[in-house]
């Protein structure tokens, strides 16, 4: 990954010399090992401090609404297609954004690193060639390794073909065991998720293409103790199903869960239910494509039970 | 100290099973996916050694949920019926230094001269709290740098000190000397000795330079107008998980849940991060923007407590960076202020 560092460094900082952009939105070193957290770059020196490791969990393009002024932005795959989501709903302008995109290959956990005895010193050469077991759940369900869109596209050294992209020996995720259960079965494992949600609003604000801000966390009824496991549940499924057709599984909102809860095996069937509904429709993967959910066509019927 | 005993690690199940008969006791367990503090069942293993938790005892001081009380409208009045306080005795076994430290700040703020708030006060004296020092303090520890210690005693009944095979218990409290068994033996010189190492040796390692003695030039109101305040809340997302996972941070709001005629009054946790925190009745806003309310998160900490209370509302514990999604590092945040 060390090498792709240097490449999209080299780009932020031309482009910051040549005065196209006021900002790079990238990441750095965060404040322990195998962090990374987000970083504004306002000039070019400031540019040395971007990297791209296998631990680039946070999806940047949650600030581009925000910003303002023309923004250069790092961005994995997963990410490049939510700023197609929000270009598509007019939350940021195509010509003020520069994406620096990278061929990805797959961001990893580093408590499965850890267990392997893998060092913190390796966290920014380590790569899924390596160890694909340690693939996060939605990295594992990724068909989409390209940007859609890019102004510069990284290649990692290590090119492989689409077809030898890193699996480890065993793909399913957490989203295929649990359809394994009956319902009952799985009610009764969100229910014990749930009961640890603290209601922070993580999950909704890592989101870039949430706009809800997570104020039914508010909520009256959620108040009573006893309420909560079910009531956190509930919203959290609201927060879920409002992003039928704009989730792009890239991760962000499972990997900022202060308490870890997997919210990816909720998005995962839920984006697997859209393709199969309404022909394969994925989102973010193109700027005349909009979700079958917001056109005003006749809904297809639906035949089978849930 | 009131005295310094031994244990054997393989005993601790025994002691605390025993403890069992007569109090509630809390230990750290491993749920699957995270270290939680929960309640002990007998014949169960207790971690021994384990990270710090995401969630600190506090949850079972200042819950995410607690009735404060019953009411109901009638013609004439409205009746008040304040909610049952617990009594029976809890031990909580593996409290971290530095949320016992955070638990005396947690005092400071509910436990106010004229108004204790008594839900809060009656959870704080039925427990007694077992510390376990922090032997490796995490990487985001910083407790020595503001007043605490990852073997610090403030607040605690008693105080582990691992030893390899066994523990050096230190007896701080009367609460704590009630809960000696024959479980316990005598510790000598030389185990006083290696607990001073340990307790060096973790000190130099939970440190970060916070250069807090540079903010005593500086008036509140120069250091509160700071251009910096609109440098570093950029990359916040405004969730609450620092607040939530803080073990002295107190805030919260009120509200009622009403059916027909009558209601219940449930105070719930609120982080100064979210945009409606200091949001009135009447609808105004004075932290308008995530500038204001991420500096005054940060402020209220390392100011204006300080100029109340004479101290720090900050244990160093960690936490804060530890669980944030874009890991702010509020030790930076604090440490690097520029005064220009």
């Amino acid at each position: 990954m060390n090498e792709l560092r240097m490449i999209l460094q080299r780009e932020a900082r031309r482009l910051m010399e040549a005065g196209q952009v006021d900002v790079v939105i990238g990441y750095a070193r965060g404040p322990y090992a195998w962090t990374t957290a987000p970083f504004f770059a306002f000039n070019k020196n400031d540019c040395i401090h971007l990297t791209v490791s296998s631990f680039c969990t946070q999806n940047l393009s949650v600030y581009l609404p925000k910003v303002e002024g023309r923004v250069a932005i790092i961005a994995k795959p997963c990410d490049v297609r939510t700023i197609i989501e929000l270009i598509q709903d007019n939350q940021v302008r195509r010509e003020n954004v520069k994406i620096l995109s990278f061929r990805c290959p797959g961001m990893l956990n580093p408590k499965v690193l850890e267990e392997k005895g893998v060092s913190p010193d390796q966290a920014g050469t380590v790569s899924s060639k390596d160890y694909p077991e340690a693939l996060y759940d939605w990295c594992r369900v990724c068909i989409h390794r390209e940007p859609p869109d890019a102004d510069l596209k990284g290649e990692p050294r290590f090119l492989f073909e689409k077809t030898d992209y890193p699996m480890p020996a065993d793909p399913t995720t957490l989203a295929d065991r649990l359809e394994k259960k009956t319902p009952a079965e799985r009610l009764n494992f969100w229910m014990g998720e749930f009961a640890r949600c603290i209601r922070c609003k993580a999950c909704m604000h890592s989101c870039p293409v949430y706009y809800g801000g997570g104020d039914q966390f508010d909520s009256i009824e959620g108040a009573t103790g006893e309420n909560q496991p079910a009531e956190n549940f509930k919203i959290v499924l609201s927060f879920v199903h409002s992003l039928a057709g704009k989730c792009t599984e890239c991760g962000a909102c499972e990997s900022a869960c202060p308490v870890r809860i997997p919210l990816l095996a909720l998005h995962i069937p839920m984006y697997r239910k859209m393709q199969q509904r309404y022909g394969g429709y994925e989102p973010g993967l193109s700027y005349d494509e909009v979700s079958p959910l917001l056109k005003a066509e006749p809904m297809p019927q639906i035949v089978e039970g849930g | 100290m009131l005295a310094d005993v031994l244990i054997v690690k393989a005993k601790v199940k025994y002691w605390l099973e025993a403890l069992l008969d007569k109090v509630e006791v809390i230990v750290p367990k491993f749920t699957g996916t995270l270290i939680e503090y929960a309640p002990f069942r007998r014949g169960e293993e207790v971690m021994l050694e384990f990270k710090t938790p995401v969630l600190s005892p506090k949850i079972f001081f200042f819950p995410k949920s607690e009735r404060i009380l019953k009411y109901q409208k009638r013609k004439s009045a409205v009746n008040v019926i304040p909610a049952p306080v617990e009594t029976r005795g809890r031990v909580i076994f593996g409290v971290k230094p530095c949320d016992a430290k955070a638990l005396l700040l947690l005092d400071k703020q509910l436990l106010r001269v004229g108004a204790p708030d008594p839900y809060y006060q009656a959870h704080r004296s039925r427990t007694t709290l077992v510390g376990l020092g922090t032997s490796q303090p995490f990487e985001t520890e910083f407790s020595t740098s503001v007043g605490s210690s990852p073997f610090g005693e403030e607040g605690l009944d008693m105080l582990f000190y691992d030893l390899g095979k066994e523990f050096y218990v230190k007896v701080l409290t009367d609460k704590g000397k009630r809960l000696l068994d024959d479980n316990f033996t005598p510790a000598e010189e030389f185990h006083r000795k290696t607990a001073e190492e340990i307790k060096a040796r973790a000190e130099a390692k939970a440190s970060y330079s916070l250069n807090l003695e540079r903010w005593q030039k500086y008036s509140p109101l120069e250091i509160f107008n700071l251009p910096y305040w609109s440098e570093v809340y950029l990359t916040c997302i405004e969730c609450g998980a620092c607040t939530f996972a803080c073990p002295t941070s107190s805030n919260f709001r009120i509200v009622d849940v009403e059916t027909g005629s009558e209601g219940e009054r449930y105070r719930v946790w609120d982080a100064p991060t979210f945009e409606r925190f200091a949001e009135t009745s009447a609808g105004y806003n004075p932290r308008l923007t995530l500038k204001e309310r991420f500096r005054d998160w940060v402020l209220e900490k390392f100011l204006f407590f300080p100029l109340e209370h004479k101290d720090i509302n900050c244990t160093g514990c960690g936490r804060c960076i530890e669980v944030c999604p874009v890991k702010i590092d509020f030790r930076k945040v604090v440490g690097n202020v520029r005064f220009e």
